[in-house]
């Protein structure tokens, strides 16, 4: 895998995550399964990605977290955004609409 | 691996022990029970849930492992924007930066440099293999406690032990060798067994080691040369191996370079010691012995056995070993007691080092602070953003570490430039051994490297957390003037000023103790003119007659020399100490009962009062008529005599000493006998030990009826040029009246004094403490200026309302004046306190003034106050400029 992509596709998943915690916070089953909700089951973010990228995440001081008691009452760490975690997500989100945007008209030029 | 992921892998492993790993295990038990749970209520059984949820987890450890990954490269990925930011903040304050930087290169700096020496003498373990088993044997007489080994002697103990492994044994005195035929300056080397450096487990760092077979007569032309000296002579040059240089005995060939420090004692080469041509003589105790325990082997076993060695030595041969035993202690506690004072001395000027530093710390802790003040409007945006404090905390930190880092840096430049000069004066005070080589090596980097981090991240703490404090609804408001941080901020920035003081009085007392300690020991008189006076020594030969003929004819010769007053012999000159001798006086009953009659016994020619300008109080000095043949003759020391003749002419009695015969006067197997002689001159005190210890009562004799091998010659000229000129030009003169004999460096008797132990001892603390006060009282007027020109700076909104309003200038210059004569006061009163207890570690190096000398801690007082004065006289002048109107308008 080059770097380019690992890049592209961890921005990605960064995004995501940051997106499905900003409804809210949640463990790490319930993120998995709000980012497949969100994107129509396009993403399915597994365990081998995803812990890494919350634990990056929170070092980098976007998420913070927190144990707490599931709806079915098994205990589970729990994520949410920080201060600058959501000013992140801002910042990223208008990124990624003027790269999305570039990207479509780029290629229904070339098509 | 390429560093940047080694690095990560440190960090991960620093980051994730135990309690981080727990948290995760945790936190993927429970993703997989959830999963499961969440499979079941989709109709699994709960066993193939279970499995599904395992699988949909895939390895526990493989996610594990790269959560670890994505953590530590997110903590290095932050260091280096952190480290990145820094560097740009500290390239954008290019002012501040220059100036800290500077301030710690030069605490740093001399830090390292001093480390550089006190590791090396003090901390480093001696470079032999197995340490723990080397002893050091040594001889103890009746007379002498601590004396060397007799060649006879050692080869007794050699084999008659069973207790050493090995045993071997050098001579370090009398032996000379010209580098280049030209250079007839000879350098010093000791001639050693050659198991020598086999014993000390020390293999040479190029060429070879000596075999035997070296030490058969007329193989042992042969060299190994000290790395000090292949390091200051040959340039390090790798070919030395081969190169020829030439001795009193011949050519002699390089066959390879020592590793460093290997000789504790200033010899620049060894060669090996021929057992043909060694003195066989019991009485010659020139050796020094040192062994290798055999295994399991302890000291008080090895003591044993040299005790029952020295026995049978003492029943065999009585003459010359009567009540002679040998001694031996471990290698490394032998080193340390003898170099007791000097380490003490090093650990001293360590410590005194550390509170410079610990100074130019301050006052760049002082500078953050300042710059805390903008920094924290900086931090408040940053916070605003969601900046955690600890986020904020860990950049300010990595800033200072920063800096203290390029301070490190400068600081090993400037410790690489002056170690030399500073090992020279430690070795010339006797603090080090001569000719050892000292490097700013990896230990001496790690150190300077950890001192910049630790300083760094403790000097940087409190700026740190005074820029990252965030009081939102304070900071916004946009004013530092009146903001509550200040307070807190000033009141450090006072304390660190009242600690530079203070450790400043400390410096200066210490320093301003040591200077008046010197001048009196330098104006201290030896009881000697000692201008215009030179001195040389030479061997006379081993038999009376011809020591004698050949003193005589040598100070016949230069005597010749028109520039010449006076020329004598002597046993030992001034300064030079003297051995101790016991007498009894004729007449005078249980003489030999008391301790006190032991006197420096001396033997000297005649013209030698003369010579050294002794004044001869009563009676009269040696002739040429006082020989051999004569009626047995002294003069004794005016001390002497007011003690032992308090009223009456000592002229005319008698004293006795124990003498050997004179025919046989360098071999000590001549039977001892008392010798009455009879006193025909008294002449005035001298300090014969050294310039800080009283003159002792001393004995003369003339050397014409007892000679001792080893003289020197004394040449008092008539001018400063006559005695230039003969410096250059005695030694050839000498040399070409008997080609065969060695003559030592013609020098001043002058800095022979100003060289002397006492003093150079004295020089050293007193350089460095000097130059320490001095940077100590420069940064802390630098500090105390920066203090009240920030604290005016802080209040001019307040002032020039005051003015405004009709202040009165002097009051308000007063009241600034006011507020840093308390930071002094304090400073000075706790400076004071702290100095009673360091000065305590001073009271060996002080002559002639009590460690309390209200002199000194006066005019240290006044000096300081005067500084601080000064320093904060400039912002107080401002304070009292402030225009009312531009003022105000700041708000």
């Amino acid at each position: 895998m080059g770097t380019a992509k690992t890049s592209l596709l961890q921005g990605t998943l960064d995004l995501l995550i940051l997106r499905a915690l900003s409804l809210g916070a949640n463990h790490g089953l319930g993120i998995a399964r709000r980012v497949q909700q969100i994107t129509d089951g396009t993403f399915d973010v597994r365990p081998g990605s995803l812990f890494p990228a919350l634990h990056r995440l929170e070092e980098q001081g976007w998420l913070r977290s927190e144990w707490g008691e599931s709806e079915n009452r098994r205990r589970a760490k729990y994520y949410e955004l920080t201060k600058t975690g959501r000013k992140h997500l801002e910042v990223e989100t208008a990124n990624w609409d003027r790269v999305a945007q570039a990207m479509a008209s780029a290629i229904a030029a070339t098509s | 691996m390429s560093i940047q992921s080694r690095l990560a892998s440190v960090v991960k492993n620093l980051l994730h022990r135990t309690r981080v790993d727990k948290d995760l295990d945790d936190e993927l038990r429970a993703y997989v029970d959830m999963a499961a749970d969440e499979k079941r209520n989709a109709g699994m059984t709960a066993a193939d849930a279970r499995r599904a949820a395992l699988v949909e987890l895939g390895g526990l450890e493989q996610v594990r492992e790269s959560v670890r990954d994505a953590r530590a490269g997110a903590f290095l990925n932050q260091l280096r924007q952190d480290f990145v930011y820094a560097c740009r903040m500290l390239r954008r304050n290019r002012g501040l930066t220059t100036i800290a930087a500077t301030t710690l290169a030069l605490g740093i700096g001399a830090n390292t440099a001093i480390f550089s020496i006190v590791d090396t003498v003090v901390f480093r373990s001696l470079p032999y293999k197995d340490t723990e088993r080397l002893v050091k044997v040594w001889g103890a007489g009746p007379a002498e406690p601590v004396d060397n080994v007799s060649y006879p002697d050692f080869l007794d103990i050699r084999s008659q032990n069973d207790v050493f492994e090995q045993i071997a044994a050098d001579d370090a005195s009398n032996f000379g060798i010209w580098p280049t035929a030209t250079h007839r300056q000879p350098i010093d080397g000791a001639q050693v067994t050659v198991d020598w450096l086999g014993a000390l487990g020390v293999q040479p760092q190029i060429g070879r080691t000596f075999v035997d077979g070296d030490d058969k007569a007329g193989n042992e032309h042969v060299v190994l040369l000290t790395d000090a000296y292949w390091r200051r002579h040959f340039a390090a040059d790798p070919t030395i191996v081969g190169r020829t240089m030439t001795s009193d005995e011949g050519v002699v060939t390089v066959i390879g370079v020592l590793p460093p420090n290997v000789l504790r004692y200033g010899n620049d080469f060894l060669t090996p010691l021929v057992a043909a041509k060694y003195s066989h003589d019991r009485g010659h105790r020139d050796l020094d012995v040192f062994a290798r325990l055999k295994p399991g082997v302890t000291i008080t076993q090895a003591r044993a056995q040299l005790d029952t060695i020295a026995q049978r030595l003492e029943a065999e041969y009585p003459a010359t070993n009567k009540g002679r035993r040998f001694n031996v202690a471990a290698l490394d506690k032998y080193y340390t007691s003898t170099s007791a004072r000097g380490n003490r001395g090093l650990l001293l000027m360590f410590g005194a080092v550390g509170l410079v530093l610990f100074i130019a710390c301050a006052n760049v802790a002082n500078l953050l602070l300042a710059r805390a003040v903008t920094r924290s409007r900086e931090c408040m945006i940053r916070a605003a953003l969601g900046a955690g404090r600890s986020r904020l905390i860990r950049q300010m930190l990595v800033e200072s570490v920063v800096l203290f880092l390029i301070g490190g840096a400068l600081g090993v430049a400037l410790a690489r430039w002056c170690v030399d000069s500073l090992l020279a004066l430690a070795v010339a005070g006797g603090y080090i051994p001569e000719r050892m080589t000292i490097a700013v090596d990896g230990r001496v980097l790690a150190f300077t490297l950890i001192t910049s981090v630790v300083a760094g991240l403790v000097f940087g703490l409190v700026p740190a957390l005074q820029a990252s404090r965030t009081d939102l609804s304070e900071g916004l408001r946009g004013s530092s003037l009146s903001s509550s941080g200040g307070l807190s901020r000033r009141r450090a920035t006072k304390v660190l000023i009242v600690c530079e003081l203070a450790i400043s009085v400390v410096l200066l007392v210490g320093s301003g103790l040591m200077i008046r300690s010197f001048l009196r020991l330098v104006s201290a008189s030896p009881g000697i003119d000692v201008e215009n006076l030179l001195e040389t020594a030479s061997d006379g030969g081993r038999s009376f007659p011809e020591a004698v003929a050949f003193w005589g004819a040598a100070l016949d010769r230069v005597r010749q020399d028109p520039g010449i007053v006076a020329a004598a012999v002597t046993s030992r000159p001034p300064i030079h100490g003297s051995r101790g001798q016991t007498f009894a006086i004729e007449g005078h009953a249980n003489m030999a009962t008391g301790g006190d009659n032991q006197a420096g016994d001396i033997l000297i020619s005649e013209q030698y009062f003369k010579t050294m300008g002794i004044p001869l109080v009563k009676g009269r000095a040696f002739t040429e008529k006082d020989s051999g043949a004569s009626t047995p003759v002294v003069v004794i020391s005016q001390s002497l005599a007011r003690k032992f003749f308090p009223n009456e002419d000592p002229i005319g009695k008698r004293l006795s000493l124990a003498e050997r015969s004179p025919m046989t006067c360098c071999s000590s197997a001549a039977p001892v006998e008392n010798v009455w002689r009879e006193i025909v001159g008294v002449a005035a005190d001298v300090r014969q030990a050294s310039l800080e210890e009283q003159p002792a009562m001393t004995i003369y004799r003339p050397y014409t009826q007892i000679v001792e091998h080893d003289m020197y010659l004394m040449v008092r000229a008539q001018s400063a040029a006559d005695a230039t000129r003969l410096r250059a030009r005695l030694r050839d003169q000498l040399v070409a009246l008997d080609p065969s004999k060695a003559w030592a460096e013609v020098r001043l008797m002058q800095d022979i004094v100003r060289s002397s132990e006492s003093v150079a001892l004295r020089r050293f603390v007193l350089i460095l403490l000097g130059m320490f006060a001095g940077v100590a009282v420069l940064l802390a007027a630098v500090g105390t200026y920066g203090v009240m020109a920030y604290a005016v700076a802080d209040r001019t909104r307040e002032i020039g309302i005051r003015i405004a309003l009709g202040a009165p200038h002097a009051t308000v210059l007063s009241e600034v004046l006011f507020d840093a004569a308390k930071l002094t006061l304090a400073g000075l009163i706790i400076g004071a306190i702290a100095a009673q207890a360091f000065t305590r570690f001073l009271t060996s190096m002080l002559f002639g003034i009590s460690a309390s000398d209200a002199v000194t801690y006066l005019g240290v007082s006044c000096v300081l106050a005067l500084v601080a004065f000064l320093a904060s006289y400039v912002p107080a002048r401002r304070a009292t400029e402030v225009d009312p109107l531009i003022a105000l308008r700041q708000e």
